[in-house]
Order: C-alpha cells, then structure tokens, then sequence
C-alpha cells in the first residue's frame, strides 16, 4: 500500500508545494510527463481555487492501483462557502469579472477520473484521478 | 497560481529582448516581469520580445492570464510578442484549459522565435 501524503493549503505558497507533492508522486507512479503536466495543472487550479474562494483546505495524494495499473488520487477539499450551482460551474466560461472563473471544465478533461461534492455553506470536495 | 522568486532577467540579442521564464512561473514574478519589460520598452527601441518557455513544466490558467497581459503590454509599446519553446505537456493542458490562446505568436525555439521577428 502506497502511503498517503498530505497537506494544508493555508496560504498561496502552498499550492506550489501541493503541485511539487503531486508532481513526485505521479513521476514515482510512472506516469508520462505530458500526464505529470496533466496532472499538475489540475492541482494547480484547484488549490487556487481554495485560496480564493474558500481561503484553506486539504490535499491528499496516493498512487492507486487498479489491475496492474498504477494512477495517482487527488482529493482537494475545503469547508468553504462551496458551489451553489455545480451545473453552471461546470460549463466553459468567462466569469463576468473578466478572470477564468473556477477552472472546473478544463481541470475535468486534464484527468481521466472527476467527481464533485459540493454544499453551499459546508465546502467542496474533488476527486481527481490520472492513470498510467 | 504557483510562487516563484521574482528574477526577472532581460537579455538583449540582436534587438530582440529575450527573456527565460523559470519554473514554477507563479504571479509575483509574471507581474515583475509585466512592470520591467514596460519600463524596458520604453527606454530601448527593440523587433521584439521573446518569452523563453521551455524550462516551464506547468502553466495554468492565472498564468496564461498574466502572460497575455505581458502580450498587451509588449503590444501597446509596439513590440511584438513571441512564446518559445513550449512544452508538449504545456501546450496540451493549455488546450484542455480551453483558454483563447488567439493572441499567440508561438515558436519552437528561441531561434525560430528570432526568424519570426527578423
């Protein structure tokens, strides 16, 4: 079983450390470097979005396995003000504030794996998966 | 977003300002670099600037903001704007983004990237 690493996302700085966490385990886990970049970018967006929009949370990263196939999980979560509309934030978009809005459609076809739970008032959770 | 120290480093090559990007980017130094190349343009007369990208592994979507910001910057001065040497992963997550990348002037290498602005 491969061990499980952590972290908190408290200030901007930690969500470089976040990428390089990821960027180690997937490059230990064998995957490709386009998927390592995949895969970094994905985290890249979602620990922003918890430094803006939720302002803390957690990362958890592990290399997975299924049939033989290794990938690495990320689950990025926060108990911030969460998505009150998951199917609008869902759709590529150009926020009305001109920024990229939260990035969620372009973090979605980076991996092979997405899921989001997400409760107005209680914080969002993501799941993201990329395999070998 | 990612975090970097904020060298910024302008070199001049046959009027060209070329300008090697470190990795990670992050926007301290995106914005660093927005507020040098500025006042750079403004007191030397240069073909163009060339963003030097290979040494980039991971560009997301703040950082592709910042850049075309540097773009709009380079263009108001009357300079063109040339990305070099972007990485496949790079180039790939940036389609996946889906981020209106319209306003790029790409290059393979810094040295395509100087035949582009002869």
């Amino acid at each position: 079983m491969d061990k499980v690493q952590r972290m908190r996302i408290l200030a901007a700085r930690d969500t470089s450390l976040a990428v390089f966490m990821a960027q180690d385990v997937a490059k230990q886990a064998g995957l490709r470097p386009i998927k390592v970049a995949a895969l970094a970018t994905a985290v890249s967006e979602l620990t922003t979005n918890i430094i803006k929009y939720a302002g803390n949370g957690l990362v958890t990263v592990q290399v997975v396995e299924k049939r033989y196939r290794k990938g690495v999980e990320v689950l990025v979560q926060d108990r911030g003000p969460g998505i009150a509309d998951i199917e609008q934030a869902m759709k590529d978009h150009v926020s009305t504030s001109g920024t990229l809005g939260l990035g969620l459609p372009g973090t979605r076809r980076m991996v092979d794996e997405f899921e989001l739970q997400s409760q107005p008032g209680e914080g969002t959770l993501v799941r993201i998966v990329v395999w070998a | 977003m990612l975090q970097s120290d904020n060298r910024v480093v302008l070199q001049s090559l046959h009027g060209v300002v070329v300008v090697p990007l470190p990795d990670p980017l992050g926007q301290d130094f995106l914005s660093e670099l927005n507020a040098q190349l500025l006042q750079y343009l403004h007191q030397h007369s240069v073909k163009g600037v060339v963003l030097d990208m290979s040494g980039v592994a991971l560009l997301d979507g703040a950082d592709f903001q910042n850049l075309h910001r540097i773009w709009q910057t380079s263009t108001l001065m009357g300079s063109r704007l040339v990305l070099a040497g972007l990485q496949p992963g790079v180039a790939a997550t940036l389609t996946m983004l889906n981020v209106d990348d319209s306003w790029t002037t790409p290059a393979l290498s810094v040295e395509h990237a100087m035949e582009k602005l002869r």
